[in-house]
């Protein structure tokens, strides 16, 4: 027993510092606090008891545009306003070229008619590296309880044609759907597909 | 959409000349090179779509990994022409902080293999002698930074005839010679480990990475150490399906080859091959209890007590002399089964395992040997009667060996249920796996005999004979008559006393050219009677009335492969798709690469691969 202590501990200590233990499927969503556009402190844990949805985001990401220029996604934040929390993420580092201010997210989320709960930005990309985040977009769905019930991809279709959505089996859609009516997800993890995160 | 650039060739004709027409985007150039510098009708020829990509950004592999897209090609070919799948040469690891990629850098050669008909310049739009070849060709292209999509039209004209090597030749040959092989003489085994799964090489190399045909299942970015013959290939945090096939491209210092090998859980090695030994070991204890041997014991050793009579030394050395004897016919039967099973299995490994079942004459002898222990089973008749009427041979000793055979081929209908862990442990191992399993198996067996030959008390804490017994036995009969029931199906199809199902068209390859040639995807059901899997998948899934309407809906063409009875055609288009036994669902889709869907099909697989269509 002692020995399985001392691992435990080990592991606890070891593994933020390799960097990509992901959380998975089943398994609690890990807490995290970041600051929305206006600088207010929005935190995962204090949202327990509703459904969230956590969106990773970069609109210089062809597959982002792909997803907003369609209306796909704002209109998936609109179709769930009320019901569940939507927290669109920005973890491109700051430093990169693709990086944001917030009053460039601001207006671009406005251009686009976005309306998540809230958009937040990830500067360092912890919050990003700590939910295993590759792809924009990465999507990940979190029940009342905070347990994760969905992990990747938006939709099956892989591509940058926006034309596809119409035909595209939407995950998260299907994700909330169940899990909201009380029921298990049945496509509960899927290879999330997009530009990679700017870490 | 400002990032997508659509980038229109120009296109300069001059007669008799590999003409092409490069496509120049901000990354890339983009340009379609022939092998020859015409085609010959009849034959193959060589094509590639040649990307060079500016310093420091990539295009990605048929599995870009982390993100990204794998480059595609769109064929527009004069009517009977066809082109074959991209042949993708092997790609690097292309880090993206603490992601991974799997692409190619500087510059990448495509191959296609185009299929020139007999009468390639008798269709009008070759009619002028010149036959045009165009893709539209999608490709995304990055940089650790930032990633675009872009295409183009390609295109290349060649007069029809015989023509000579181009000057892309060389560059072709020089693509086509690297690149990945199926594995030959080299041996493979997976097994399951905390950290993902240990890939064993034989022999080892100098250095190794496995890259995966299929997403979700490996940790692209994490590290894969080669530790001597085993690399060790971390699985993903956040997989996607269970990781049961290392399927994909391993790359070493001397070449790249296509692997595919089911991943175990740690059988063949030292300590599962101790803890099988103990499970056979044990089931061959409880086979002594088992209504088919139960008598044997019981009489034979009540026998012996009776013929022993009083205790002199000389009637108890007698007695434990013949227990010994016993023992060694038990165990030798056991390791001639394990012999007769390894010399099966060294017959299977060259055909593809099953293929006995191949065969009318062996399916009915199969077929007539199981009918025969079920009836036994049931009590129609027995066997006992061999041994009750006591082999009266002059030598004592070759008696009492004799026995423990018969006793072994008596209790073989009895350990047919029980002997499905071994006889799996045995197949999936080496030889020496099987021999000491079944040598634990016959230990097991022997043992009570022997400890009741030196301790004749000890018999009457034996369960009594009885009725238990007869219904104990009936029992055990009803799994054997389901196997006989199965057997003469499989009988019946072999034989053609019943048709085959129908909805779907018997396969040929020139089925599948034809169709290709239409444009028009097809699925292929590689199948057998004999193949537990395929009658799962094909009564759960593929013959579900709403499965059924979306293939149909679906403008596929579906063929079936029945492989019930040998085909070398067959045979040989698995062997294409790198397969040696079925179940293989693959769906042939022209100018694309042919998918395959997984070995246990769900409705949900079936509709993805339907929903990928044009």
């Amino acid at each position: 027993m002692h020995r399985f202590f001392r691992m435990a501990i080990l592991s606890f200590i070891l593994l933020p510092l390799l960097g990509f233990a992901a959380p998975n499927v089943g398994q609690l969503a890990p807490d995290f606090a970041l600051a929305d556009l206006a600088g207010k402190s929005v935190k995962l844990s204090a949202l327990k008891g509703k459904h969230v949805v956590l969106e990773w985001v970069n609109p210089d990401c062809p597959y982002v545009r792909k997803h907003y220029d369609s209306a796909n996604m704002p209109g998936l934040q609109k179709e769930y306003r009320g019901k569940v929390t939507w927290l669109t993420i920005n973890s491109t580092r700051e430093g990169h070229s693709e990086f944001k201010s917030p009053q460039q997210m601001q207006a671009w989320m406005k251009e686009k008619d976005a309306a998540p709960a809230a958009t937040l930005l990830d500067r360092d990309s912890k919050v990003g590296r700590l939910y295993g985040a590759v792809t924009t977009p990465h999507m990940y769905v979190i029940d009342p309880k905070g347990t994760l019930v969905y992990v990747g991809a938006i939709d099956d279709k892989r591509s940058t044609n926006p034309a596809d959505v119409k035909t595209a089996k939407n995950y998260v859609r299907a994700a909330l759907g169940e899990t909201m009516a009380g029921k298990p997800v049945s496509t509960a993890s899927t290879t999330p597909y997009g530009c990679t995160v700017k870490y | 959409m400002p990032l997508r650039r659509t980038v229109f060739s120009v296109l300069s004709i001059a007669a008799a000349a590999v003409v092409a027409a490069p496509v120049k985007t901000d990354h890339v150039a983009a340009e379609l090179v022939a092998e020859r510098t015409a085609a010959m009708p009849g034959t193959t020829l060589t094509v590639g779509l040649r990307l060079r990509i500016i310093p420091h950004w990539h295009t990605y592999w048929r599995n870009p990994g982390d993100s990204g897209e794998p480059t595609a090609l769109e064929w527009r070919l004069p009517a009977g022409w066809s082109a074959g799948p991209i042949q993708w040469p092997a790609p690097r690891r292309l880090p993206a902080g603490p992601l991974m990629n799997f692409g190619y850098e500087d510059e990448v050669l495509h191959l296609v293999d185009i299929a020139v008909p007999p009468n390639a310049a008798g269709v009008p739009a070759v009619a002028t002698g010149v036959a045009k070849l165009e893709a539209h060709a999608r490709w995304l292209v990055c940089n650790p930074e930032r990633c675009i999509p872009e295409e183009g039209d390609v295109a290349i004209e060649l007069p029809v005839g015989a023509g000579e090597p181009s000057a892309a030749a060389p560059a072709i040959a020089r693509t086509r010679a690297a690149l990945p092989v199926h594995a030959r003489g080299m041996r493979f085994a997976a097994t399951r480990s905390e950290a993902g799964v240990e890939l064993e090489i034989d022999p080892p190399p100098g250095t190794a990475t496995y890259f995966p045909f299929e997403q979700g299942k490996i940790h692209n970015a994490g590290w894969q150490v080669l530790d001597g013959m085993v690399l060790k290939i971390p699985k993903s945090p956040q997989p996607v399906g269970a990781f049961t096939r290392v399927a994909g491209l391993l790359v070493t210092d001397k070449q790249a080859v296509e692997i595919d090998v089911p991943v175990t859980f740690g059988a063949g090695k030292l300590p599962g091959l101790a803890i099988a030994a103990l499970f056979a070991f044990a089931g061959g204890l409880i086979l002594n209890l088992m209504p088919c041997v139960l008598p044997v014991l019981s009489i034979k050793i009540l026998g012996f007590a009776a013929r022993a009579g009083g205790d002199g030394p000389d009637k108890v050395r007698a007695m434990r002399v013949h227990g010994a004897l016993y023992a060694l016919g038990v165990v030798l039967s056991f390791l001639l089964l394990a012999a007769l099973l390894e010399l099966l299995k060294s017959l299977g490994n060259e055909v593809g395992w099953g293929f006995q079942l191949q065969s009318p004459v062996f399916v009915a002898l199969l077929l007539a040997l199981f009918f025969a222990l079920a009836l036994n089973l049931s009590g129609f008749f027995e066997f006992s009667f061999v041994l009750s009427s006591e082999l009266k041979s002059k030598n004592k000793h070759a008696d009492a060996f004799l026995t423990g055979v018969l006793a072994v081929a008596v209790a073989s209908p009895c350990t047919a249920p029980f002997m499905g862990a071994a006889l799996g442990y045995a197949l999936a191992g080496g030889a020496a796996e099987a021999l000491a399993v079944f040598t634990a198996l016959g230990a097991g067996m022997a043992l009570p005999y022997l400890l009741l030959a030196w301790n004749p008390g000890w018999l009457r804490w034996l369960p009594k004979p009885g009725a238990w017994m007869i219904r104990f036995k009936q029992l055990l009969a009803v799994p054997l008559y389901a196997t006989v029931l199965w057997l003469g199906w499989v009988f019946a199809l072999q034989s053609g006393l019943l048709a085959s199902s129908s909805g779907w068209e018997k396969f040929s390859v020139e089925k599948i050219r034809q169709y290709e040639k239409q444009g028009r995807p097809v699925f292929v059901d590689y199948t057998a009677a004999w193949c537990v899997t395929c009658q799962v998948n094909k009564q759960l899934v593929l013959s579900r009335p709403d499965v059924e309407e979306a293939l149909r809906g679906s403008g596929m063409a579906l063929l079936r492969a029945d492989w019930t009875r040998r085909d070398e055609e067959i045979t040989r288009a698995l062997a294409a798709l790198g397969r040696k036994g079925v179940p293989v669902y693959a769906i042939y889709r022209p100018g694309r690469a042919t998918e395959l869907l997984p070995e246990l099909l769900t409705r949900d697989t079936v509709f993805a691969a339907l929903k990928q269509q044009p």
